[in-house]
């Protein structure tokens, strides 16, 4: 079968600061025969920020990215829950103000760009539980992940809001849960799983953070988990470099592991620790 | 019939001219997306329907200039949870809109957010080593503990961000469609 062509959008947290999640996604795309083209003309998306500043350029900025994917026929994929977020809302406003995207395609006609609408955003764990498949990925298990009690985080934007995303029930979703059993290890059920890291206040309201941080990883240790994954770039350098943080206002300190997506995938494939970037934490992943 | 209309003038007004904002009106202040916040749970005293009721009374200088309207992590949960649909999260966000349009930009949230389209006009991308600065200005002091643990695991963003391939078509689209 001939490889999944994507337009890969890493987003800005991969490409400076958790490098070691571009890296473990590099690592498992031959294997999941996936094939990623980065384009070196796509701009950040904005994250939902710029759009407080000037709505019109945020809108006129993603639909060139969705252009640029468009021209080369080939989806989008990316490792950050607010990309994939900022760039469906996009194509809702883009579709719900046709006046508006004419307009946008006359200004983008001269760099020989026009967005139709037919561009898929996608986020790789969709890509995982809809186009490979549990099946297939658990023939791709080298080092099954036998006993280890493994805790979903799925962050916000990938689930909310529910009629916009559209993927999976935003209350009860599975999809982690899945790929977890998949690769032979047990997902932990605890109630924090659909909840806030609080990625987007860690600046501006450090308490917050620290104790939605807590509350997260809190919820996660006490039903028992060794380590964490998250299918979002955000929210894992949130609750890995806030743990210390969250650990002040607790008794004992959580020291619990955060994984990326795919450096758990990897492990399970049986990808070597530094091609996954497991020496990149700030809380340390246990051999 | 909803929308700018039957809210009238004032900063009520304002919000329901805006996308995001336009269900405000709808409002029956019924608390679920307090009830849901995350961050109302984390911070006593910050609350959606709050921030709704005063934007209702037009107490709009106040809550403008505040730092409140930034401490939203946008979560949408109360996105989610709304019975009316009003979005009060976008509701918030419209009120970021309108507090940047009219030269509240002092707080740290208004900083952090004009940090972005000032480094996508310079690069196309983020510049992640120099966002702590332009949003906490002096007080980043308050984060070096934080930067030097990520320093020791190499995770200090590069200060020196490679420009996009067709920046200038990005400068041109920026300069078309800001206000």
């Amino acid at each position: 079968m001939s490889a999944a062509r994507f337009a890969y959008y890493p987003g800005c947290a991969a490409e400076a600061t958790v490098k070691e999640a571009d890296r473990a996604m590099q690592a498992i795309a031959p294997l999941l025969n996936l094939e990623l083209e980065f384009f070196e003309n796509m701009t950040c998306c904005g994250a939902g920020v710029l759009h407080e500043e000037e709505p019109d350029v945020s809108l006129a900025l993603n639909a060139r990215n969705l252009a640029i994917a468009e021209r080369a026929g080939v989806d989008l994929l990316t490792l950050c829950n607010t990309c994939l977020l900022t760039m469906v809302k996009a194509q809702h406003e883009l579709k719900s103000d046709p006046a508006l995207a004419k307009r946008i395609n006359e200004s983008l006609a001269k760099f020989d760009l026009h967005y139709e609408g037919r561009v898929r955003v996608r986020h790789l764990l969709w890509v995982l539980a809809e186009d490979v498949g549990p099946e297939a990925i658990r023939a791709l298990v080298k080092k099954p992940l036998t006993g280890m009690r493994i805790a979903p985080f799925y962050g916000c934007h990938i689930l909310r809001p529910e009629e916009v995303l559209g993927f999976e029930d935003d209350r009860d979703p599975d999809s982690m849960e899945r790929i977890i059993e998949a690769l032979g290890a047990e997902p932990v059920r605890y109630d924090a799983r659909t909840e806030c890291c609080g990625f987007h206040v860690m600046l501006v309201n450090k308490p917050a953070t620290t104790n939605m941080v807590g509350q997260c990883l809190g919820g996660a240790s006490d039903k028992g988990a060794d380590v964490m994954v998250t299918p979002c770039t955000l929210c894992q350098l949130t609750l890995d470099s806030y743990q210390y943080l969250a650990d002040k206002t607790r008794e004992k300190p959580l020291k619990l592991p955060v994984l990326h997506l795919p450096q758990l995938m990897g492990m399970a494939f049986g990808l070597d620790d530094k091609a996954l970037g497991l020496n990149k934490h700030l809380v340390a992943v246990a051999p | 019939m909803g929308g700018a209309a039957e809210v009238g003038r004032g900063l009520p007004g304002e919000v329901a001219a805006l996308p995001d904002g336009k269900d405000i009106d709808h409002c029956i202040q019924c608390g679920m997306c307090t009830a849901t916040c995350p961050v109302a749970e984390a911070v006593p005293g910050f609350s959606p329907r709050q921030i709704i009721a005063r934007t209702l009374m037009n107490l709009g200088e106040e809550l403008l200039a505040s730092d409140e309207i930034w401490y939203c992590a946008r979560c949408q949960q109360c996105v989610a949870t709304c019975r009316k649909d009003i979005r009060p999260g976008d509701i918030i966000t419209a009120l970021r809109i309108i507090a940047i349009r009219m030269g509240y930009r002092k707080t740290a949230g208004a900083r952090h957010t004009l940090a972005f389209l000032g480094d996508i006009k310079k690069k196309g991308k983020l510049n992640e080593a120099t966002l702590a600065f332009k949003t906490l200005g002096m007080s980043t002091i308050t984060m070096v503990p934080y930067a030097m643990r990520m320093m020791l695991k190499g995770k200090i963003p590069s200060p020196i961000v490679k420009k996009i391939e067709g920046l200038d078509e990005v400068r041109a689209l920026v300069e078309e469609y800001r206000r």
